[in-house]
């Protein structure tokens, strides 16, 4: 989408921003493609949030600015852009909004200011070792007791767990209904007994993952979100934003200045590897598959912009995506050559003493690997079709 | 505005085409139409009727100065419709060329007469051997008193069969000057052969032997010549972009149509997983091609070099975009159909053969990647993709030369 007088103004106002307030040792460890501490974070939150930018999409009345759709893509693509870091979208963009819209007034008066603070962490408790992309066939339990829930089961692929103060969370409340209808949704303090957390280790070396752990943990019956056994419908209830930021044009193009600094930076048969026809070829495929990717990401702005539903479509973003991204740290893996083969894990985990390593080179195949994920993560790439192939073309 | 939707005119532009083609298609059958229906006058008259001619001229010259946005409304439905006369050709490349570059008094000569469809151009400007690159010259214009005399090749001259006149590119003799000519057709030292091409349009191959009669459209430094014909070319390639947006749009729904209804092993073959799979991935392809091609007709709103550049950047993008999807939309559709799709009585059988021809008609995938890459690698324009807000300095340069550091 092309931008109005009025956005570029804005762009720049959120350009000039990033630049001046990201902290630069933070913007070092994000362009080095390595992991930020929880602590750095923490102090990023706080910036934003006295800026009012750390939740601009939420209403007014709980520290919002009621960003545009337009508004909030073109600050999310300068955010990454700037080089800083992804903001957890479990908290601030499912979880927020799930409260806004569900959440009795005590539970929102009670969780609301401390996201918008930047101070409290959450991580999403939905996936179970055999319950994937298959989700309504979960299994941890939860039995009413008096006015507690007593749950017990496990969770996988719980991203940040063991940085998080909360989890949101589906448990079974009625087991002989149908699948999707015995349901409820359950806000679980992790310091509450009962729960462990066991981080996995991926094949990009990150212990991003984590399993967790539920043993006749006690969950007061104030913090279910909505009605017991209705958790289905508020999980499925993603907000059409969210899914619109799934296209991650940002985070694409960041991947695309990646490309870009090693092409200037290598040389092959005593060219610069920019002028070489096969880096030139991949690199222009994938650049018009971006512009694609930015050209149907930006209908599906204005039509959200114009208050109309975006509805299933917007599946498509999501698969071509995340899709584009695998494909970028591909070309780079390649473009590095054997640069990209030794593994430097103490650098990687930002461990002291570690041996610094290229910027781009020292990262890029844990990154490869990371980013294999997203076409499974949130939907995979095969359930993404299906979602297309029934609600969208009705095959 | 609207980037992505059709305007309220143009709306109803699209929907008099569809009227008027689906009528016109009725009468046809699954025949491909004469030489006579394609290069005829009739056919020419009607479409002029239309006002489709009109479109492209400037309302100075009895024109409707239509945008690229509306040509390219248009040209979704000639794509769709399987329009084979060569209005892209000649009313878009050629048309709007002259429009731009010639003296006045040749403008208001022949524009008018385009417009209402009483004479048709088309542009020479492909040499044998050297690909789509209309940048490899070697035509040769002599002076002879007040005459000049040409001599070359010109090959892929769309539409050039029925044309009256042909817009030539040639090299000037003792100079470094790049000049482009209007040739009426029919004059002394040309000969020029008609072709049919796979799909039913047709083309020229034009060869000048101190051909004589050419009137001085535009002389210039090379580059500055070169810039003019860039542009006149990056208008006809985005608009056949939309043309065959339309013609896979089409193409998908007849395969879709058929998959619901063919049977095999007691059950439409669209109730498959992996057929479905495959149709999805045939129609997100065709919303992009869609969605990036009216992107960048609303980028030729804008004038001046950088909006040039710029627009330049997405047609290639989105030309190297379109041929890759209109390959993939050709093949799928007939393997998906299975035996009946390979044989000429089957409805996807012209769509299968246009889309073929699309894919290297006007440039090929390759061809516009390679010029995609050079605005993306070659210096000035590196920053141009992300770098929108002009006034602010970018973030993009940092991030590239820090590995260095």
């Amino acid at each position: 989408m092309r931008d109005t007088p009025e956005l570029s103004a804005f762009r720049s106002q959120i350009r000039s921003f990033v630049r001046e307030q990201l902290p630069a040792d933070i913007g070092q460890t994000v362009r080095e493609g390595r992991q930020v501490s929880r602590e750095r974070m923490q102090a990023w939150h706080t910036i934003l949030a006295k800026h009012g930018l750390l939740v601009p999409h939420w209403q007014a009345q709980w520290g919002g600015q009621g960003f545009s759709v337009a508004q909030q893509m073109v600050f999310d693509e300068e955010m990454a852009l700037g080089d800083a870091p992804e903001l957890n979208s479990i908290t601030f963009d499912m979880i927020g909004p799930v409260l806004q819209r569900y959440g009795s007034a005590q539970q929102q008066q009670r969780f609301l200011p401390a996201i918008a603070s930047g101070q409290q962490w959450w991580c999403q408790g939905y996936s179970e070792p055999n319950a994937g992309s298959d989700l309504a066939s979960l299994s941890t339990r939860a039995e009413r007791v008096d006015d507690h829930y007593r749950v017990t089961g496990s969770k996988i692929w719980t991203s940040y767990a063991q940085y998080a103060d909360w989890m949101f969370c589906l448990v079974r409340t009625d087991r002989q209904a149908r699948p999707q209808q015995g349901i409820s949704f359950l806000l679980i303090d992790m310091k509450s007994p009962g729960i462990t957390v066991r981080p996995i280790v991926g094949i990009h070396g990150w212990a991003v993952f984590n399993e967790v752990f539920l043993d006749q943990v006690e969950v007061p019956v104030s913090l279910r979100i909505g009605e017991e056994n209705q958790g289905w419908t508020i999980a499925k209830s993603l907000l059409e934003f969210e899914r619109l930021k799934l296209a991650r044009i940002g985070e694409n193009k960041r991947r695309r200045a990646r490309a870009l600094a090693v092409a200037h930076s290598r040389r092959e048969g005593g060219q610069p590897l920019a002028d070489r026809p096969w880096f030139r070829e991949r690199f222009a495929e994938l650049d018009c598959r971006l512009m694609a990717l930015e050209a149907n990401a930006g209908r599906f702005i204005e039509r959200a912009q114009a208050g109309e539903p975006i509805g299933a479509e917007v599946s498509m973003l999501k698969l071509r995506g995340s899709r584009l991204i695998q494909l970028w740290e591909e070309l780079i893996v390649d473009a590095l050559g054997p640069e990209a083969l030794p593994l430097n894990d103490a650098w990687l985990l930002s461990q002291t003493g570690a041996d610094t390593q290229d910027l781009i080179a020292g990262t890029a195949s844990s990154r490869r690997f990371l980013a294999r994920g997203f076409t499974i993560a949130g939907g995979s790439s095969e359930i993404q079709h299906n979602i297309l192939a029934k609600q969208v073309l009705a095959l | 505005m609207s980037a992505y939707a059709l305007n309220e005119q143009q709306h109803m532009l699209a929907a008099s085409a569809r009227t008027y083609l689906g009528r016109r298609k009725a009468s046809v059958h699954h025949n491909a139409p004469t030489d006579e229906q394609v290069n005829g006058d009739q056919r020419w008259a009607e479409i002029a009727d239309l006002g489709w001619l009109a479109l492209p001229v400037p309302e100075a010259c009895d024109g409707l100065g239509g945008s690229m946005a509306d040509i390219c409304a248009l040209a979704e439905e000639l794509g769709a419709g399987l329009v084979q006369e060569p209005y892209i050709a000649s009313a878009v490349l050629a048309g709007m060329l002259l429009a731009e570059i010639a003296p006045e008094a040749i403008r208001e000569a022949w524009l008018p007469a385009l417009a209402d469809g009483s004479q048709r151009l088309a542009l020479a400007a492909l040499e044998p051997g050297a690909r789509f690159d209309w940048t490899e010259v070697s035509t040769r214009a002599t002076p002879d008193g007040a005459d000049w005399q040409l001599d070359g090749t010109k090959v892929m001259i769309l539409g050039g069969n029925g044309a009256h006149g042909l817009v030539v590119s040639a090299c000037i003799s003792g100079s470094s000057d790049l000049a482009l000519f209007l040739l009426p057709t029919g004059g002394p030292g040309q000969r020029l052969v008609a072709q049919t091409l796979f799909d039913g349009q047709s083309a020229a191959e034009l060869t000048m032997h101190a051909a004589s009669g050419a009137i001085l459209l535009y002389r210039g430094e090379r580059s500055v010549a070169l810039g003019h014909i860039e542009r006149a070319w990056d208008r006809a390639i985005l608009a056949h972009c939309a043309d065959t947006v339309g013609a896979m749009a089409q193409a998908f729904a007849i395969t879709r149509e058929y998959l619901g209804t063919r049977s095999q092993f007691g059950k439409p073959i669209a109730t498959n997983q992996v057929v479905q799979h495959r149709l999805v991935d045939l129609f997100v392809e065709i919303e992009e091609a869609r969605a990036l091609m009216r992107l960048s007709a609303s980028l030729f709103t804008d004038t001046g070099a950088a909006a040039a550049a710029e627009q330049s950047r997405h047609v290639a993008a989105t030309k190297a975009f379109v041929a890759q999807v209109a390959r993939h939309v050709w093949e799928e559709s007939v393997q998906l159909h299975g035996a009946i799709g390979m044989t000429q009585e089957c409805a996807i059988g012209p769509y299968v053969k246009r889309l073929a021809l699309a894919a290297s008609l006007y440039g090929d995938a390759t061809f516009h990647l390679q010029r995609l890459a050079s605005s993306a690698l070659d210096g000035t324009a590196l920053t141009a993709l992300t770098d929108r807000a002009a006034s602010a300095p970018s973030n993009l340069k940092e991030t590239i030369s820090a590995p260095s550091h």
